[in-house]
């Protein structure tokens, strides 16, 4: 778990605006998501672009992410990410 | 007996990397897989491990030089007091897989030609990148009697901007400037088809439906967060590739080299820079431990931190293009394989695998027989 203190409210809008940034640049209509929507199946991103938001989410964050962790369970939508961000941090008092 | 120890090529797109840290120095024991010293491309950082056990007997390259790939970084034995040869006597090469004392290097099928044309054997010529080139034919005869006119039409085969040199086309206005290491290896690698390879290509309609539904099942099954249809296709290439010797060959003087294991390219694309990152020894690997495997890869080549085992010894290669609608694709073969797969778009349920291939160790026939074996899912899947 790294030391620094994240803002879990702002770990989240930035999360669903990160999400919503990589399906912009393959869909030409404006994308909308719900906290609890799984991202694979909305097809909003597609294998390449997820990836890409696994390896933003360790950069932004400082974590590592194990390969096996890679399930729909931890990371399948915003609300999950959120979780299991902040079960990696020290979320902010 | 004294083995160099190459420096590597990173990835397709730099032929030069930088030699920013040197773990080790003359006399120093090393062990296969220790750290020696680290490079760096304009991209990433890159390790560099020695590939045996032994001692080092002496290091060619300074902290800071800017090398070339495939030059002999340092030399190793087996005891510490070995004599060190000189490069001049043994060239420096990436491709080179001889000894220092082995024969002379193999040439290119267009220095043969032209060796041929002028009555010399590739022993006569000293090769500057492990094997005979034109390039090098070239400067032989130039500096011996005779044959400089005569080379004058062969010059455009090593050389792209002599081509333009000697068409009769006019160049318009303008300014030239150096290439990027990037556009320099893609360079690289598309000389090697034009060169050596003599490529064809092959395409298959296919019904996308059967692999698209086996990808979802397996996702659904597996908890996958990722789609894992990309990934399914190149491990059933692979294993394709296990089956079929001749797909997992290349040609190496006249002669066909089967490789003794199935190293996976797959093609990455991460920012600008273009990866083939390797899968090694793929077809060994179930499906589940090859889709992480290459998700490690790709993850690697988002954060531009491959290493040097993850882009090297590409056997067999797939790509695809389908995120980006493209509907077809010819990619260039990576040098020394015989086959790369091309993925694309599907549309109502068609898709579309093509293949191109080097004709020298694959007829469209075995081409072709390799796509329509990977446009269907193994029942295991």
């Amino acid at each position: 778990m790294t030391t620094h203190a994240v803002d879990m409210a702002a770990a989240r809008n930035e999360i669903r605006a990160k999400v919503i940034d990589l399906a912009s640049r393959t869909s030409t209509k404006k994308p909308t998501l719900g906290d609890d929507d799984l991202i694979p199946e909305t097809g909003l991103l597609d294998s390449a672009a997820i990836m890409e938001l696994i390896v933003w989410i360790e950069t932004r964050f400082d974590i590592e992410i194990d390969q096996s962790d890679l399930t729909i369970e931890n990371l399948g939508s915003v609300n999950s990410i959120v979780q299991y961000v902040g079960a990696h941090v020290r979320p902010m008092a | 007996m004294p083995t160099p120890l190459h420096t590597p090529r990173v990835n397709n797109n730099d032929d030069t990397v930088r030699l920013v840290k040197l773990l080790v120095k003359a006399g120093d024991a090393v062990s296969a897989g220790q750290l020696v010293a680290e490079v760096e491309t304009d991209k990433a950082n890159f390790t560099v491990e020695s590939d045996r056990d032994g001692y080092v007997l002496a290091v060619e390259k300074a902290l800071n030089d800017t090398i070339d790939v495939g030059s002999v970084l340092l030399w190793l034995g087996a005891t510490a007091d070995e004599r060190v040869p000189t490069l001049a006597a043994v060239g420096a090469s990436a491709d080179s897989q001889t000894s220092p004392e082995a024969s002379p290097p193999a040439p290119t099928l267009k220095a043969a030609q032209l060796l041929a044309q002028h009555g010399l054997s590739a022993s006569d010529v000293p090769a500057s990148a492990g094997r005979v080139t034109v390039a090098d034919v070239e400067a032989f005869l130039a500096t011996h009697s005779g044959g400089a006119s005569n080379v004058q039409n062969q010059s455009s085969l090593s050389n792209p901007s002599n081509a333009s040199n000697t068409s009769n086309l006019a160049i318009a206005a303008g300014s030239s400037e150096p290439l990027s290491p990037e556009e320099r290896g893609m360079l690289r690698t598309v000389l090697w088809q034009r060169d050596e390879a003599v490529p064809g290509y092959v395409e298959l309609a296919y019904d996308a439906r059967a692999w698209e539904q086996a990808a979802t099942e397996y996702q659904k099954r597996e908890r996958l967060l990722l789609s894992p249809l990309l990934a399914l296709l190149a491990h059933r290439l692979a294993r394709v590739a296990a089956q079929n010797r001749k797909l997992n060959s290349t040609i190496v003087a006249d002669r066909r080299h089967a490789y003794s294991s199935v190293n996976l390219g797959f093609t990455i694309q991460s920012d600008t820079t273009l990866y083939l990152a390797v899968v090694q020894n793929a077809a060994a690997l179930g499906c589940r431990e090859f889709i992480e495997r290459l998700g490690q890869l790709q993850r690697g080549a988002l954060a531009h931190a491959l290493r040097t085992p993850d882009l090297t010894g590409a056997t067999i290669s797939f790509s695809s293009m389908a995120r980006w609608n493209v509907s077809r694709h010819v990619p260039v073969l990576p040098p020394h394989t015989a086959i790369i797969v091309a993925h694309a778009m599907s549309r109502d349920g068609i898709g579309t695998l093509g293949a191109t291939y080097d004709h020298r160790v694959l007829t469209g026939y075995d081409a072709l027989a390799a796509v329509r074996a990977i446009s269907t899912p193994e029942e295991t899947v």
